[in-house]
């Protein structure tokens, strides 16, 4: 976006703001929402806000990027199985919406005055806030782990040219090489996600390079679906894929870039050719400029209505927020934002705020043809977000083949579907 | 929006439910609160456009059916009679009642 086109679109923002926002808030008829973040949260806030709120609500999106690429699916890509290509996605959709998509990077909130401020130089007014900001990585907590290590030990946690990055280290492998999965102790985003990248990089290394071998040296010692991914590897990969708990060797607390080897808290060192290190995580920083982080790192909500408990008139929602016992996953972040979007606007309109309902499904993929899954639906029961009792759990131990085989084949459609749901 | 209960052979089950059912506006943001999840897997409106079967235009005694079939384990499934665990006649009504509206 130029710079020009951003003042009259700020020029514009602020008329808007002048002719209806205050008068309209205080009848009750609808108002400015600033959604900032276009991944699976924001993009979905954004989307179902203006389709609920039509013309009575003016909607603006505010994301760095073009496109977004999913972390979801984006171990498909390592695997082989599919382009970085294929799990992008633009706004243009959003925008014939009717969506204003700023393509810029939130510096500023003031919540006085209530407006946010870009890189870019645009000041756009809210009546409410919706933070999407997804996560930011710790560094430091590794030692010997920062921005510019990760151009050489990929974490691949936010999809794109890291996932591209990764793809290329394992492509220039040999055979018979050793890749090493480091993931972190939680909370983080997508708690089966490592180990469904275990599975599609063993997928590649059995096609292409079979006399390679996957060592995952995790800061945990269980994790999620985890007697179904057991159960999956030894069926599919044989030996090829071992698991080192944090009870043998202890966290992972050093990285040595240079010698491509991490180091735990027992002062074991797992040397490989390709290392993939997925470090503690955060909520994104946009949750630090708006001043709704806590001390944990997360941002803490309400979890009936997800309005920061710490600014009023801002929510946040998806990996950013402390929405246990909800995961931090694409899924949960998609339900939330269309959630949030249906209670804001209705808060706007001066009708009162339905009781939330949420729900999860997780896919992952052992094999191209072997999916499992894991699923919750979650209720707001006695003044609590609660997973309701009995609902989902994780697909059967021992299911044939044929169920496997379908599952896989519903993970693509879901994938299908949720993007079409958010984007398109 | 009007809250769809269906063509007039929603059945018994249906009626029965709706007794039990949130009244008004009340009810009609619950239902779309509870619908809206299943969007994320059947696509937009329900309008699904790979692999999960779509579950759009259909009339609200027959997503009632097949919610309680699922939750009662009578139809088989994947993850259906997982999450279908997770809401109760009253909530079933409600999402039915909404996606059988929703374009």
């Amino acid at each position: 976006m130029s710079r020009l086109t951003r003042r009259e679109f700020t020029a514009a923002a602020g008329a808007s703001a002048a002719a209806f926002a205050a008068p309209a808030v205080a009848q009750g008829k609808g108002g400015r929402i600033v959604v900032v973040g276009g991944g699976f949260g924001g993009a979905s806030a954004a989307k179902y806000a203006k389709m609920f709120g039509g013309d009575s609500v003016d909607v603006t999106l505010i994301e760095p990027n073009k496109t977004f690429y999913t972390c979801p699916f984006s171990n498909l890509v390592l695997g082989g199985l599919r382009d970085i290509g294929s799990i992008g996605h633009g706004f243009d959709a959003m925008k014939k919406r009717g969506v204003k998509v700023v393509q810029d990077m939130v510096t500023g909130v003031d919540h006085a005055k209530k407006t946010v401020t870009t890189a870019g130089g645009a000041s756009i007014g809210w009546d409410r806030l919706i933070l999407s900001p997804g996560i930011d990585f710790q560094w430091g907590k590794i030692k010997g782990y920062d921005a510019a290590a990760a151009e050489k030990i990929p974490h691949a946690w936010k999809a794109g040219p890291q996932t591209v990055l990764l793809r290329k280290q394992l492509e220039a492998m040999a055979d018979g090489g050793v890749v090493i999965l480091a993931p972190p102790a939680n909370p983080f985003r997508c708690p089966p996600g490592p180990y469904e990248r275990a599975s599609m990089i063993a997928h590649y290394l059995k096609t292409k390079k079979p006399k390679s071998k996957v060592l995952i040296v995790d800061s945990k010692d269980k994790f999620s679906k985890m007697p179904l991914f057991l159960e999956g590897w030894k069926k599919v990969y044989g030996p090829m894929i071992e698991f080192i708990p944090q009870s043998k060797d202890g966290p992972v607390t050093e990285v040595d870039v240079g010698g491509k080897t991490v180091i735990t808290e027992f002062g074991a060192k797992h040397k490989g050719d390709v290392v993939n290190l997925i470090p503690p995580q955060k909520a994104g920083k946009v949750a630090d400029i708006a001043g709704v982080t806590a001390k944990s790192g997360w941002a803490p909500i309400d979890r009936r209505t997800f309005a920061s408990t710490m600014k009023k008139d801002v929510y946040v929602i998806g990996d950013a927020s402390i929405a246990s016992p909800m995961p931090k996953s694409g899924f949960s972040a998609s339900s939330q934002g269309k959630v949030v979007a249906a209670g804001v606007v209705d808060s706007l309109a001066g009708k009162a705020v339905a009781d939330p309902s949420f729900a999860n499904t997780c896919y992952s993929l052992v094999a191209p043809e072997y999916g499992i899954s894991v699923a919750k639906v979650y209720a707001w029961q006695g003044g609590k977000l609660v997973g309701v009792k009995g609902s989902g759990g994780v697909s059967p131990k021992g299911a044939p083949a044929s169920f496997r085989a379908e599952e896989a084949r519903y993970a693509s459609g879901w994938y299908a579907s949720i993007a079409a749901d958010i984007w398109g | 929006m009007k809250l769809g209960y269906g063509p007039a052979g929603a059945g018994l089950i249906a009626a029965a439910l709706v007794a039990v059912a949130p009244v008004g506006a009340q009810a009609e943001s619950s239902g779309r609160n509870l619908a809206l999840s299943c969007f994320s897997c059947h696509g937009p409106a329900g309008k699904s456009p790979d692999t999960i079967p779509a579950i759009n235009g259909k009339n609200k005694a027959f997503i009632v059916k097949e919610m309680v079939g699922f939750r009662d384990g009578k139809r088989k499934s994947t993850v259906m009679q997982r999450i279908a665990k997770g809401y109760s006649d009253a909530e079933i009504s409600a999402l039915a009642g909404y996606l059988a509206t929703v374009k």
